[in-house]
């Protein structure tokens, strides 16, 4: 797998796919850690998890194609519920086998692989063409230590303010906040700010890290929400003379759900806290996940390549990817988060790798221009889908994206070139070195095959 | 790593004369600066040795109007070394005169490294053997004893032709292309004055320190590239790139070949010449297999022969071959499929 020195303390993640992502009560996983005098690493995203779901992926692949079956059906044959396939701990909520229908039927799956089947054993260019795909499990669901706290505040204006202790890292992270705090309180967007990033001004928030943060501080958000709009209703019900309970709230308004025509505005409402520079403040927190459900987001990918077999030369045309997050709270936010997370996993697919010096060590490639990072030249076309579910453990059952649909695209693309060309590749990046190597062994394989198959004839001759 | 750049002096010349006797002056502690964006690297990675001190004094000629010309006379076209490889890449008589050379410009690098970069930068550029530019590798480019690749990681920019006492690959695409199309280059010097030289034999082998044999006290004036390439068909020419990312990467190998048929479609001129996979830019002496014979299977075998028989590949880099027997015979297809 190439584990550098300092994920040796995440170590069993790597192995935790394959224990996890299929049926498989009797597996027996085995992980060896050995020190080396190469650099130190540190964390890159989706810890560990792309590189234990490249090997086990990859040999299912080989797997359904021992047995002769799509790589589809055997993976849905093989489906599991549970967690852990001894303790049979249930899923807060799993929905894999949508991932694959959906993936299956939005890239066309069936009619490309018997288009490129065709096409591929017709040779009429050096080109070949592939279609395979890759299943993942991944965070995106809160992690310890837990500390997801949430403070809402509402002022005399009419406005609220919501504070976490989070950093918005461009994933839109501030954003989620604001749309909880507006739809719970039944204010407009543009009447909620947010307060991030100084835990000065804020509670503590968990990093932000495993794309957690949407299902870990989403619920201590909206219960802060809940507890600040309790007492604004409280307010309105003196004012508008109607019981609390009856009262409902949406774009700035506040009014009773029997008799809608009895409103007031938001903003009317709040004139009532208590001056001078009174405000209104809501607290919330979430506790950490319960021991006896298992939390995890999945999904399921399909890359389409084409290979150059005489230079080794590999281009993604296309991925399309789903992906389990319970609710979209943004889906063009989540939409985003595929396209960077599957661009990025295609550098460690077909282009990134920090080349050691054979003897000494030393880390060769000290620039971007041989440490190959993917631009807009090698970006394929991405189709993103959001499978939701329900999940009562998270805000409007509301999980991650962010890193978990990087996880599979180095297993999809490399299952995509087995299918075209019978390579076996068992590393990544796939350069032209390697895929050049296994196209050669497969070619060998395929010469012995057919002198095997002489020679079987040759003896059934003899033996009549 | 880049760190800032060290202090240097810097001079500008208006003329190509006031060039000469600057260089004169200055010798070895002396660097020319085109586009910058090879030298410059170089210098903020401080990657220097005995044989390669750090520049002293930046000689700039990004202003001499006399190198920054493309002219098209009626036998030749005359290109300037100053001239940015986007400007040779958008200009609409090279490319229906010399169709290889504007595809080689075009392939180097990135927009805007072409938008900077010089053909006399790309010409004169240092190897990018990642031994040669590391600081911690006192290699044999830089003065050292030894090169570091022969043992060492050689899977990418690494010769499978031509290997010696340095195992780098020449990383110029515009070389192999104006090789290919017979251009020859003009040298000029304070003392010794104007020397033309054919641009085969500008480029030095592995066992030099030096990958050409220009002099510091030299300046590099222009290309001389003819139209008239020996055959009595009309010349067709291409240039084939194989690199790891579709853009911003040097040749793992390239391919640039020039040629023509006769009225019968035999082949009665070739010239291919091979980027990224030797010391230097690497002509093939094809002309016994192919010069008389029409391009079908049995000459193509030949051809393929003829390039593995030669290839002596490193540890790590015996896929190149592959490559190249595939950009070679698409090549040759190119030029020689009747039109």
């Amino acid at each position: 797998m190439g584990i550098g020195s300092t994920y040796g303390a995440q170590g069993d993640k790597a192995i935790e796919h394959a224990f996890e992502l299929y049926d498989c009560p009797n597996a027996l996983v085995e992980q060896i850690g050995v020190h080396t005098n190469t650099p130190l690493t540190g964390y890159m995203r989706s810890v560990m998890r792309v590189i234990g779901n490249f090997p086990l992926e990859s040999m299912i692949d080989e797997l359904a194609a021992k047995l002769g079956i799509d790589p589809a059906t055997f993976r849905l044959k093989n489906y599991t519920i549970y967690g852990d396939q001894v303790q049979k701990t249930k899923y807060s909520a799993k929905n894999l086998h949508r991932c694959i229908r959906k993936a299956v039927e939005e890239s066309r799956w069936e009619e490309k692989r018997a288009v490129y089947k065709k096409e591929n054993e017709q040779r009429a260019s050096s080109k070949r063409r592939g279609i395979g795909m890759a299943s993942y499990i991944y965070e995106g669901v809160g992690l310890p230590p837990y500390r997801a706290n949430a403070t809402v505040e509402v002022d005399r204006s009419g406005r609220a303010s919501v504070f976490c202790g989070f950093v918005d890292i461009g994933g839109g992270q501030a954003t989620m906040a604001t749309m909880l705090v507006a739809e719970e309180l039944g204010l407009e967007v543009k009447d909620v700010a947010v307060q991030w990033g100084d835990t000065d001004h804020t509670e503590y928030s968990p990093g932000t890290h495993a794309s957690r943060m949407t299902a870990e501080m989403g619920p201590a958000i909206l219960q802060a929400a809940y507890n600040a709009r309790k007492q604004v209703f409280e307010l309105a019900s003196r004012k508008l003379g109607v019981p609390a309970d009856d009262l409902r709230s949406a774009l700035g308004k506040i009014y009773s759900r029997s008799d809608p025509a009895r409103s007031t505005s938001f903003s009317e409402v709040c004139k009532e806290i208590a001056a001078p520079g009174g405000v209104i403040v809501g607290k919330g927190s979430r506790a950490p996940n319960p021991k006896d459900v298992a939390f995890k987001t999945f999904g399921t990918q399909v890359a389409e390549v084409e290979i150059d077999v005489d230079t080794g030369h590999v281009k993604v045309l296309r991925i399309t990817s789903a992906h389990e997050l319970g609710r979209a709270l943004n889906p063009k936010f989540c939409a985003s988060q595929h396209y960077g997370a599957i661009n990025m996993g295609l550098g460690f697919a077909l282009y990134e790798r920090a080349a050691l010096d054979p003897s000494t060590g030393v880390l060769l490639n000290t620039d971007l221009h041989q440490y190959r990072m993917v631009s807009a030249t090698e970006a394929p076309e991405i189709s993103p889908f959001n499978i939701e579910a329900e999940d009562p453990y998270f805000a409007y059952s509301a999980k991650g994206v962010g890193e978990a649909p990087l996880v599979p695209v180095a297993a999809a693309v490399r299952n995509a070139i087995f299918f075209a060309t019978g390579a076996r590749l068992y590393s990544a990046p796939m350069t032209p070195d390697k895929v050049i190597d296994a196209l050669e062994s497969a070619e060998e394989e395929v010469e012995r095959s057919k002198v095997e198959l002489v020679n079987q004839k040759v003896n059934q001759k003899i033996a009549l | 790593m880049l760190f800032e750049l060290p202090r240097f002096e810097y001079v500008e010349p208006r003329t190509v004369g006031e060039a000469l006797s600057i260089l004169a002056e200055y010798g070895t502690r002396a660097k020319i600066l085109g586009g910058g964006t090879d030298l410059l690297g170089l210098m903020k990675d401080r990657i220097s040795g005995p044989k390669m001190p750090i520049p002293e004094v930046l000689v700039d000629v990004k202003r001499i109007s006399e190198i920054r010309a493309i002219e098209h006379l009626q036998d030749r076209s005359v290109v300037g070394s100053g001239v940015t490889l986007t400007e040779i890449s958008s200009n609409g008589e090279l490319a229906s005169r010399f169709p290889s050379f504007v595809q080689a410009a075009g392939s180097v690098a990135t927009k805007q490294i072409r938008n900077m970069g010089t053909l006399g930068g790309n010409l004169c550029q240092r190897p990018w053997c990642w031994y040669f530019r590391h600081p911690a590798f006192e290699c044999f480019k830089k003065g050292g004893r030894q090169c570091y690749a022969i043992t060492g990681d050689n899977s990418t920019y690494f010769s499978v032709y031509n290997i010696g006492t340095c195992v780098m690959s020449h990383p110029s695409d515009t070389a192999p292309a104006l090789i290919s199309l017979g251009a020859s280059v003009r040298i000029a010097s304070a003392k010794n004055g104007v020397r033309e030289v054919p641009l085969v034999d500008f480029f030095l082998g592995p066992k030099s320190v030096q990958e050409n044999i220009l002099q510091p006290e030299e300046l590099l004036l222009h290309a001389s590239i003819p139209l008239d390439r020996g055959g009595r068909g009309r010349a067709r020419s291409v240039y084939l790139k194989e690199r790891i990312r579709e853009n911003w990467d040097f040749a793992l190998a390239s391919v640039a070949a020039s040629g023509s048929l006769d009225s019968d479609g035999r082949i009665d001129s070739v010239r291919v010449v091979l980027g990224g996979v030797a010391p230097l830019p690497f002509p093939l002496d094809l002309s016994g297999v192919l010069l008389g014979r029409k391009l079908d299977g049995s000459t193509r075998a030949a051809v393929s022969s003829h390039l593995s028989a030669k290839a002596k590949p490193l540890k790590m880099n015996r896929y190149k071959v592959r490559i190249i027997r595939a950009l070679v015979q698409r090549a040759l297809e190119a030029i020689f499929t009747p039109v």
